[in-house]
């Protein structure tokens, strides 16, 4: 019989988003709900245990924000037991909430040195490591993990980085492979990794169950893990209230901001359905303008604003061109731009894209105004 | 290429009219409003259309050009290109995708395939709707005064056209709109640039960081100190708990003591009473010992008494005893002692008779063999005893005078009787008769001895008797008189005797419960003991009142279990009484060392709490950093963007002053001398862009600043030709559309301009606007087509 857990890391509790302005406070605070919703699904789902391979929270400082609140729902589900291991964000240090005397009876704080506990009740055995200051040399776990009825689940806030160079706990495949667990419980990583098998031991990151910002796009929540010595089945859990998403959008052919507007939202209803108001994005502006455009990014952002949760936006528009055109033009322009693309031609791939803008300041610079437009 | 004819279906103010053109110089003339400009309009958006989005109207031709009836703007314009004719039809909507656009080989009829961006003259002619714009359409400078404002500009737009081949743009311009955005990110004072900022902002974040991983080092430090500082207190806690263990059992000692000492006052107490106790159950007080030892001490006196006066009775009794044995014992005996030796004297001289005999039988013997020889026994008694009287003489002579002299007598009796051996002789017959004789002798003159003894002993008892018989009669007079007394001593003997028989028995009974009276120290003793113990108990009752204050017990019972449960904790047992009590002043320092290191710990988790409070923590700081390092990265691509687009755009303007500039000056120098009718022979574009004219027959090159307005127009007018000839196709030239260019002209210019274009049509369609009927009717001259609007 598998025993079922789910797990989940990096929630980064009281991260200040502040990238998000006026928004910031409300989404802390919808993480701390995203976080109640994850404790609420294990206690409606009968999944008893809960694995929360570090960085609950940002900091320790913000923990004593949020640390009661989640006590309060640990201590609510009853029959869920919880097993943490402190992350470099919030490490088992002496500011930890951690060493608060109101911890709940259903949570168990794994220490600065491997520790192991067994629950022959439920059939498995659990071992885990915690932070002790914002980085970690890697440990072996020497000790070899019993092979016996229990099925051994290990918890790391890790760096799975073969140099071992990084700061925060690097593991390498051999350490995975010689664990001796069955899984292997990560965090760290905030984007989910499909779950891999070194030996026989399964091992993923969950990622981070709400996006902190446009680099950990995407539909986020914890793995659902249905484990016992010959299998390991992850299923994938939403839990984030929000999604960040990055698109990119060609608005060739908008006349105005409002027409661009409309293109862009008409683009994330198609994609993301009547519910795409509710999330975040960062909107890249793409295709070709004319050369005297009337978009104007400001109002474009604005009419966004208006209409979804946040956004910001990206200007990577170009006006349209024929460069074809252009370089046979008897001008400074036609010899600029004849120059440009031979520079552009002649260039390694990595010089490309640096080329091409100096090629696209220049043309503005002809024909209006060149502004250097930072989201 | 060529235009044939515009049909305007509807464009600003004109509906359902059409102009034709023909080859050569069309001259179309309009006075001022007649629509001139709409018509040049017309022809640049039927080609290019407009992609702009200006609000403005009077930069979105879309806006500018709408039909006065707010009908579909629309027309049609045939041309021919490449040897073909061509219709093409627009009818404008929003933007130039959204267009309606056609174009026909009005040749073979047939429609053309078009891209889909709406600029057709991109398509169609291979120019950009800028270089069409340069190309084909030409105004005037139309400057008539030099002031200094005016004065640039036409300074610009000469130098633009001969540098950069547009009279809009200057290298300059270009220049200064990138170092412009470049400035807005590296500024020139490296300060209030956003990249300036950046980097600041990197630079403050990295001295963040480190502070933040300085006071991480430190909160370390912090942390170990506290850990140190908390094994520290653990161990002094440990200390001290096992300290106060031990105190609080040295309270279970002091406990354990109250209770022994209040159970052994209880048992003592208790047995104290059970040996005071009294068959009637009472207990044997003080009183009760009292009377003990004052009814003992009076019967002690009392038979002190009696012994006394019973010794008297008994001495009267013994005297009359010996009285009365003396009377009948002495006399009896000496009765006796009569009888026994008249009886043995008569034995005696029986037996010397006999021995008489044997010694008269012998001497007759003797008598005939007689032989005299000392006699032995006195010679060997004689010197026995002088020797032994001399020996104990001589040893006595000095100590004792009155033995010495008895000695010295004996001494001397013992030489008499050696003498009297050797006086004194036998005569034997023989010597065995003689021997026998002598015993006889010997034993005749024993016996003879013993009776003379025994006839005195018989006398003397005789004596004796008859005294004995006289002191008789008087002592029994005595005798009676003693005995008198005696008898009535001891009948108050008897008496007295009863009476402390009951008196004893008293003393008796009040010693019985506490142990056997036979004396009366027995009895004291026993009153002693009663006394003894009376104390014993109420020494016991304080002492008792006292620990059973102290142990704050109810009753023995609870006293006594409370004392096993102790006696039996087995923790008492590792330690001693003293070590808990020694243990009292050990928690004293340990409570102060508890103290100092509380103390310490909590000003360390201050200081802690300080520096975690201090500041932002390192992930959260280096995330900062990451961020700001990508915004920094794009921000100096963008300025390196900016560095190569100015760098290119040297290049360029290099190159365009190296291949265009020879090439417009020479096509320039041509057109403007045939301009002027030859007064000028060329024009020279000097490195710094200025503009000079060569005049006939007049030496140095002269600034077009001190040419006339006319004559500066002329340079205007050849510069765009010499730049629209060197734009156009060898092999298919392009029209000129020219909106009075001639506004600056006198009439002597204005008709040579005006023979100078007729020549120029040859090889070109010339469409010149004017609202000047003198230059219309001098084009008439010069076989131009006429128009009127």
């Amino acid at each position: 019989m598998p025993v079922k857990f789910f797990h989940i890391a990096d929630l980064h509790l009281g991260a200040e988003v502040s990238y998000l302005g006026a928004k910031a406070d409300e989404r802390r605070f919808e993480m701390l709900a995203t976080f109640k919703n994850a404790v609420d699904y294990c206690a409606r789902e009968n999944v008893g245990i809960f694995l929360i391979s570090g960085d609950l929270f940002d900091s320790n400082k913000a923990a004593e924000e949020f640390a009661p609140s989640v006590f309060e729902y640990m201590k609510a589900a009853e029959n869920v037991k919880f097993f943490y291991v402190a992350g470099n964000h919030d490490p088992l240090d002496a500011a930890s909430p951690m060493n608060s005397s109101a911890l709940p009876e259903n949570l168990y704080v794994f220490g600065h040195e491997y520790e192991t506990k067994e629950l022959p009740e439920l059939g498995i055995r659990l071992i885990g490591r915690s932070f002790a200051y914002s980085s970690m040399e890697p440990k072996n776990f020497t000790a070899v993990l019993p092979q016996d009825d229990l099925v051994n689940i290990m918890l790391l806030h890790a760096d799975i980085a073969s140099d071992k160079t990084s700061p925060y706990n690097p593991i390498d495949k051999d350490f995975i492979e010689n664990s001796g667990a069955h899984y292997l419980a990560l965090g760290h990583i905030h984007k989910r990794t499909s779950p891999a098998k070194l030996g026989h031991t399964t091992f993923a990151y969950p990622g981070s169950p709400e996006g902190h910002g446009f680099d950990e796009e995407g539909v986020k929540g914890g793995y659902l893990v249905s484990l016992s010595k010959e299998n390991c089945e992850l299923a994938f859990v939403k839990l984030c209230r929000r999604v960040h998403r990055v698109e990119k959008i060609d608005i060739s052919g908008a006349f105005s901001s409002i027409s661009a507007a409309d293109t862009v939202l008409s683009k994330l209803l198609d994609n993301y359905g009547e519910n795409y108001k509710n999330d975040l994005y960062k909107i890249i502006l793409t295709g070709t303008v004319g050369e005297k455009s009337a978009l104007k990014i400001a109002e474009i952002l604005q009419i966004l604003k208006d209409r979804l949760y946040f956004v910001k936006l990206k200007d990577e528009t170009r006006q349209a061109y024929d460069l074809e055109l252009l370089k046979n033009e008897v001008s400074l322009k036609g010899i600029f731009v004849k120059k440009m693309l031979e520079r552009i031609a002649a260039a390694e791939e990595k010089d490309i894209s640096l080329l091409e803008s100096a090629l696209y300041i220049g043309l503005s610079a002809f024909d209006s105004e060149v502004a250097y437009n930072e989201d | 290429m060529k235009i044939n004819s515009c049909d305007i279906t509807s464009f600003g103010k004109f509906k359902n009219y059409k102009i034709d053109f023909s080859d050569g110089l069309n001259v179309i003339f309009g006075e001022n409003e007649a629509g001139k400009s709409t018509v040049t309009a017309f022809i640049k958006m039927m080609f290019y259309g407009y992609s702009g989005k200006m609000s403005d109207i009077e930069k979105n031709p879309r806006k500018k050009y709408m039909p006065w009836d707010a009908s579909l703007m629309g027309g049609s314009i045939d041309f021919t290109h490449g040897g073909k004719n061509y219709r093409l039809t627009r009818q404008f909507k929003g933007s130039n995708v959204t267009d309606k656009i056609s174009l026909t080989d009005t040749d073979l009829g047939a429609p053309v395939k078009l891209g889909v961006k709406g600029d057709i003259g991109s398509e169609i002619f291979g120019l950009s709707e800028a270089a069409f714009e340069k190309t084909l359409f030409i105004g005037s400078l139309g400057a008539p005064d030099k002031n200094s404002t005016a004065e640039g500009e036409i300074n610009g737009k000469l130098s633009n056209i001969a540098s950069t081949g547009d009279e809009d743009v200057s290298v300059e311009l270009v220049s200064s709109k990138i170092l412009k955005a470049k400035e807005v990110l590296m500024s020139r004072s490296g300060r209030i640039g956003l990249y300036d900022k950046t980097l600041a902002r990197l630079e403050e974040l990295s001295r963040e960081l480190f502070g933040a991983r300085e006071t991480e080092l430190r909160a370390r430090e912090l942390e170990t100190q506290i850990a140190k500082k908390e094994r520290e207190a653990s161990v002094v806690k440990t200390e001290g708990d096992r300290l106060f263990g031990i105190m609080k059992k040295a309270d279970l000692f002091k406990k354990r003591a109250n209770l022994t000492k209040y159970t052994e006052a209880f048992e003592t107490e208790q047995k104290l009473k059970k040996a005071l106790l009294l068959p009637d159950g009472s207990l044997a007080d003080k009183t009760y010992s009292d009377r003990l030892r004052d009814s003992a001490t009076a019967l002690e006196l009392e038979e002190k008494a009696l012994a006394e006066r019973q010794a008297i009775v008994d001495s009267l009794k013994s005297d009359t005893d010996t009285l009365r044995a003396d009377d009948s014992t002495l006399l009896d005996t000496l009765k006796k002692q009569k009888a026994e030796t008249e009886s043995r004297l008569l034995e005696l001289e029986g037996n010397a008779d006999k021995v008489r005999e044997r010694v008269t039988s012998l001497q007759i013997v003797a008598e005939q063999k007689p032989e005299t020889k000392p006699n032995t026994g006195l010679v060997i008694a004689g010197l026995i005893l002088a020797l032994v009287g001399g020996i104990a003489a001589a040893l006595t002579f000095r100590n004792n005078m009155p033995l010495f002299y008895g000695e010295i007598g004996g001494a001397v009796i013992g030489l008499v009787l050696f003498l009297l051996g050797f006086v004194l002789r036998k005569k034997f017959a023989d010597t065995s008769v003689k021997e026998e004789l002598v015993e006889a002798q010997d034993e005749l003159d024993t016996l003879l001895s013993k009776i003379a003894s025994l006839k005195e002993k018989l006398n003397s008892t005789d004596s004796e008797i008859n005294t004995i018989l006289i002191e008789k009669g008087s002592k029994k007079a005595l005798l009676e008189a003693k005995l008198s007394e005696l008898y009535r001593m001891q009948e108050g003997l008897l008496l007295k005797k009863e009476e402390l028989l009951s008196k004893r028995a008293v003393v008796s009974a009040l010693c019985e419960p506490f142990g056997h009276f036979e004396e009366l120290t027995d009895a004291l003793e026993i009153a002693e003991d009663i006394s003894r113990k009376n104390d014993a108990v109420k020494a016991a009752e304080v002492t008792l009142n006292l620990a059973a204050d102290s142990t704050n017990c109810q009753s023995y019972e609870e006293a006594k279990k409370r004392l096993d449960d102790l006696n039996n904790d087995e923790t008492l047992r590792d330690i001693t009484p003293e070590e808990a009590e020694s243990a009292k002043d050990k928690i004293r320092t340990i409570t102060a060392e508890s103290g100092r290191i509380r103390e310490e710990l909590t000003a360390l988790r201050h200081s802690l709490r300080t520096l975690i409070d201090s500041g932002r923590t390192v992930p959260v700081i280096e995330l900062d950093i990451e961020e700001n390092k990508v915004k920094l990265q794009n921000q100096k691509e963008f300025c390196d963007a900016a560095d190569i687009a100015i760098e290119v755009l040297s290049d360029s303007f290099a190159a365009m002053r190296r291949s265009f500039g020879s090439l417009l000056e020479t096509e320039t120098s041509k057109i403007f001398s045939g301009l002027t009718d030859g007064a000028y022979t060329s024009v020279a574009i000097s490195k710094d862009l200025d503009l000079k004219v060569n005049k006939e027959n007049v030496f140095g090159a002269k600034e077009w600043q001190f040419l006339s307005a006319g004559t500066t127009d002329q340079a205007y007018l050849s510069l765009r030709l010499a730049l629209a000839k060197l734009m156009e196709d060898e092999n298919d030239t392009l029209p000129l559309v020219m909106d009075d260019p001639f506004t600056q002209y006198d009439d002597t210019r204005s008709e040579a301009a005006l023979k100078f274009l007729s020549d120029y049509s040859a090889t070109h369609q010339l469409i010149l606007f004017t609202c000047h009927s003198k230059i219309k009717e001098t084009a008439k001259t010069y076989g131009a087509t006429i128009k009127e609007m």
